[in-house]
């Protein structure tokens, strides 16, 4: 009897942090998806990779030059990767969801400058994802304010 | 058995939410089809709000360290009580500048940032002086220390409320040796604007401000532009500054035009040492910079800012700081002097927002 009540508590108890576990789980994935960042030039697809959250540019609203040749990372400090192209160029990348719809511990690169910051992210609601650009402290910073997209079916 | 059971079914379902769910995942190295993404829309009651920034506008800077120099020139001090006018020689005039400026609120309904200042003018004159101005000013220098709030609150993709209230306290006070409230220069700008595209964003108000020297209450313009080459711009706010921006590269910016500085100093030290018939005197001090800039990137978001030009005196007069004059006042000064243009230089280092 008292076996059976302890192997009872354990199931409780492993059910109970499963739980807990997937609500994490799914709150973190809250943030995967399409977003268009608040200039509304490019928009940024969010996925998963091992555990960590990375972001790439999946569209841009000028994506070629006049000349007619596909944008590239020209403004890179390294010279080497100054013809990597922007298209498909991952520019936020290593974010760890710490609870509450923030993802902290990432970092964002802007090809307009060739700079790359600390970065945290909040989502302020479903469709919101405000992006906080910093340096060192997240007071020596600007905030961002991405919107979700959906694809049209 | 019926135990068993149960823990079987839970750990199976555990091992199954336990997997990546692989819709989700989009390994760095997968060829995608970006086409996808073009076609794509806001969720339904989702709503859209304008922001400030426009692109390639120069960088904010969150802290800036800077040293200003202007030089040499003469100052003609008016004829006050019992002191005749006299004429002293300023061999240059100098001083730190301090800025720091935080955006402290920033989401999609309201931007706020805190701003601090302090700036300091040291007037390195020969000779003796013993006219009261001449004296306090050699002894003394002038002093402005500040603190400001900047709100940008969109109201929908378009349009937009700007406001700003900044607090000095100005005059030849030394150190540390901070003035009454009373002595408290309040400025404020309140305008209405919009953003036609994300290079463009105009915005018209009315300012409380004190850079013609006295208060004044006046229209304020804001046009901040840039031309879709991305290498030519503007950056207009009318009057404290008109600028022409050629971009070289994103980490090389040139820019020239004009600012108006100016500012109402409580002569505290002068009012000490001189007395006077009246409450408060005050140096109604106005300046229009003609400026060549030269701002980049030192390393990383460190930039430096290099900034030259000839300073036309518009106002430098001392005043009743009790009266307010309105525009078109014309009634003397109670010292009327004559400050002679000069040539400044201005460099800063700068910790620039990203």
């Amino acid at each position: 009897m008292i076996r059976k009540a302890l192997f009872l508590k354990l199931i409780f108890a492993y059910l109970f942090t499963s739980l807990y576990a997937f609500s994490q789980s799914t709150d973190a994935d809250k943030i995967l998806g399409l977003w268009e960042v608040g200039s509304k030039k490019a928009r940024i697809k969010i996925y998963k990779q091992d555990e960590r959250y990375f972001g790439k540019i999946v569209w841009l609203k000028e994506p070629k030059y006049e000349d007619g040749t596909p944008k590239v990372d020209k403004n890179n400090p390294d010279e080497a990767l100054r013809k990597v192209p922007l298209l498909g160029y991952v520019n936020l990348k290593g974010f760890k969801y710490i609870g509450d719809n923030k993802w902290e511990e990432g970092t964002i690169y802007d090809p307009e400058n060739g700079s790359t910051y600390s970065c945290a992210m909040n989502l302020t609601d479903e469709n919101t994802l405000d992006v906080r650009g910093f340096i060192g402290v997240q007071l020596f910073g600007r905030t961002d304010t991405w919107k979700r997209l959906v694809i049209k079916k | 058995m019926k135990t068993f059971f149960t823990l079987f079914v839970y750990l199976s379902v555990n091992m199954l939410w336990a997997q990546t769910d692989s819709t989700k995942t989009v390994p760095v190295e997968e060829e995608e089809d970006y086409s996808q993404y073009a076609d794509a829309e806001a969720p339904e009651g989702s709503k859209s709000y304008c922001t400030s920034k426009v692109l390639g506008l120069s960088p904010q800077k969150l802290i800036s360290v800077g040293y200003d120099v202007q030089g040499p020139y003469s100052l003609n001090s008016g004829a006050y009580a019992a002191y005749l006018q006299e004429k002293s020689q300023i061999d240059y005039s100098h001083g730190t500048r301090l800025l720091a400026n935080f955006p402290v609120i920033s989401n999609t309904r309201w931007l706020v940032n805190l701003g601090a200042n302090y700036m300091e003018s040291a007037y390195a004159m020969g000779g003796s002086v013993s006219h009261p101005l001449a004296s306090t000013l050699k002894n003394n220098g002038l002093r402005t220390m500040g603190v400001n709030v900047t709100l940008f609150k969109p109201l929908n993709s378009k349009y937009f409320v700007l406001s700003q209230l900044s607090t000095d306290w100005n005059g030849d006070i030394p150190y540390f040796n901070l003035p009454a409230m009373n002595q408290l220069k309040v400025s404020a700008v309140a305008a209405f604007g919009f953003k036609k595209h994300d290079r463009s964003i105009f915005a018209l108000g009315i300012s409380r401000t004190y850079r013609g020297g006295g208060l004044l209450y006046i229209p304020v313009l804001m046009f901040n532009y840039t031309y879709p080459n991305r290498k030519w711009g503007y950056e207009i706010l009318l009057p404290a500054k008109a600028l022409v921006r050629y971009t070289v590269n994103s980490r090389n910016m040139i820019f020239a035009g004009f600012e108006l500085e100016g500012a109402a100093y409580r002569l505290n030290n002068m009012m000490k040492d001189y007395p006077s018939q009246y409450n408060a005197l005050e140096l109604k001090r106005s300046e229009i910079r003609t400026r060549l800039s030269y701002e980049f990137s030192l390393y990383k978001f460190i930039w430096v800012s290099i900034n030259t030009g000839y300073r036309l005196n518009y106002r430098f007069a001392v005043d009743n700081g009790d009266k307010y004059r309105s525009f078109f006042d014309d009634t003397p000064y109670i010292i009327e002097n004559e400050l002679a243009n000069a040539f400044y230089a201005n460099v800063s280092i700068n910790l620039v927002a990203p």
